[in-house]
């Protein structure tokens, strides 16, 4: 008798604690890298029928400081971003994509099944 | 003692309160598990019924056991060296998730939120099911992928039913990003109800409204705000029009101030932002809750002071 091993159990199954805890979310200004197209309607779920595009995020020019552990311009004053715009429109920036603004509120659900190379 | 953030580089939201903290002379350290593991170390030995070392970045570290309070804010995935193999990479993956999240989750903090908790919180069926047993109102829900399900509940309800999604309405395909708002389901929409099948939806009645509002809970402390619609879209789903939307400070109702410190006791969360509609006649009806929701453009609109409220919450540091 062979007994198979399910190799992607550990990541795929939705109501293992394990795999729900310490949840990290997928970054979000990450580039797009899926092409598929959208399935026929019976194989493609109803929730995603009136799915719409969105525009790509507007991130300003910023480097991460890790003297000052903000975000900062990306010259050489370094100012803090939230300092230097301190009126910029929050939710100018798209939701869930990133930063602040109405958003899809939890974000640390992406568990990878295929971790990040860089 | 240290207040330890996980966030992502560019977030504004984690900006203010690591100035704020500066501002009052609190230490902090600010990660995200993406530096990990090309720079972020992990030291940590048991000691008795503790671990304790330290996080080291190539800029600062930090002893486990100075630490005060930990705001779980929105931590990205690992990111490894290229080369190794997708084996590899899973396997890597796999050791650092429960390293790292079997360390600190065990750390005795102010937890805002303690991770495995929020996960916990997340799930939508079951924030509906203590809400009401905590006394909130709440919708009219369905869970099914059986579309004779959905038209048998759709049909019990007069002003019609919607679909939200369980989980982040986003996705990735055609090589660009997309969303999915609250949707009203038409006639059209219950007579074609291909694709209800293939996994689970939730339906849910639809609340008639005069306005909205979300309810932020730090710690002991709520701010309510009002969200007021000025267009069909973002009557519908106020995330859908941002540029119609207005603002205003509300007084939470009792019964419902009651019923939100018992969802909170219940998940054991310290942190959640709750979303209402408010009915014609007044009533507050839970929409969802959202361990990990957005505050900061309340904030911006109203001027209530949420960073403040936490920043307070973890310079008290009182475990979790």
């Amino acid at each position: 008798m062979t007994a198979t091993v399910d190799t992607e159990q550990f990541y795929d199954d939705p109501l293992a604690p394990v795999s729900a805890q310490f949840p990290l979310t997928r970054p979000g200004l990450a580039t797009v890298d899926n092409t598929d197209a959208p399935s026929a309607p019976e194989t493609r779920p109803f929730g995603l029928r009136n799915v719409r595009a969105m525009p790509e995020p507007i991130v300003p020019p910023y480097e991460y400081s890790h003297d000052q552990q903000v975000s900062v311009s990306d010259d050489d004053s370094e100012t803090p971003m939230v300092k230097l715009s301190p009126n910029m429109e929050w939710s100018s920036i798209t939701d869930n994509d990133g930063d602040e603004g109405p958003s899809e509120d939890w974000g640390n659900d992406f568990a990878p099944d295929h971790p990040v190379q860089v | 003692m240290t207040v330890l953030i996980f966030a992502q580089d560019f977030d504004r939201s984690a900006d203010q309160v690591v100035l704020k903290l500066n501002e009052r002379d609190i230490p902090v350290l600010r990660i995200d598990t993406s530096w990990f593991p090309r720079q972020l170390t992990v030291d940590a030995e048991l000691d008795g019924g503790r671990w304790v070392g330290e996080l080291r970045t190539p800029h600062r570290s930090v002893a486990l056991e100075s630490l005060r309070s930990a705001w779980y804010r929105s931590p990205t995935a690992f990111e490894f060296p290229a080369g190794m193999s997708r084996a590899e990479r899973e396997h890597a993956n796999r050791e650092a998730k429960l390293g790292f999240g079997g360390v600190l989750s065990s750390l005795p903090l102010c937890w805002v939120n303690h991770p495995n908790r929020a996960a916990d919180a997340v799930y939508k069926p079951l924030q509906l099911a203590v809400a009401a047993r905590c006394g909130l109102t709440v919708s009219r829900t369905l869970i099914s992928n059986d579309p004779n399900a959905v038209r048998r509940f759709a049909k019990d309800n007069k002003t019609g039913v919607i679909n939200k999604a369980l989980g982040t309405s986003r996705v990735l395909e055609e090589g660009v990003r997309k969303i999915g708002f609250t949707r009203r389901l038409t006639d059209e929409d219950l007579s074609d109800l291909r694709g209800i099948d293939v996994t689970l939806h939730q339906i849910q009645d639809w609340v008639e409204k005069d306005h909205e509002a979300r309810v932020v809970v730090i710690g002991d402390t709520m701010h309510a705000v009002g969200i007021y619609a000025g267009s069909e879209a973002s009557h519908t789903d106020w995330r859908s029009d941002h540029d119609a939307l207005s603002y205003g400070v509300l007084d939470l109702p009792p019964d419902v101030e009651k019923g939100l410190r018992a969802f909170m006791a219940e998940f054991r969360i310290t942190y959640s932002a709750f979303d209402f509609v408010i009915t014609p006649s007044g009533e507050w009806v839970l929409l969802e809750s959202n361990p990990g929701g957005q505050y900061g453009w309340l904030e911006s609109r109203t001027g209530v002071p949420l960073a403040d409220t936490l920043v307070d919450l973890l310079e008290r540091g009182e475990p979790t």
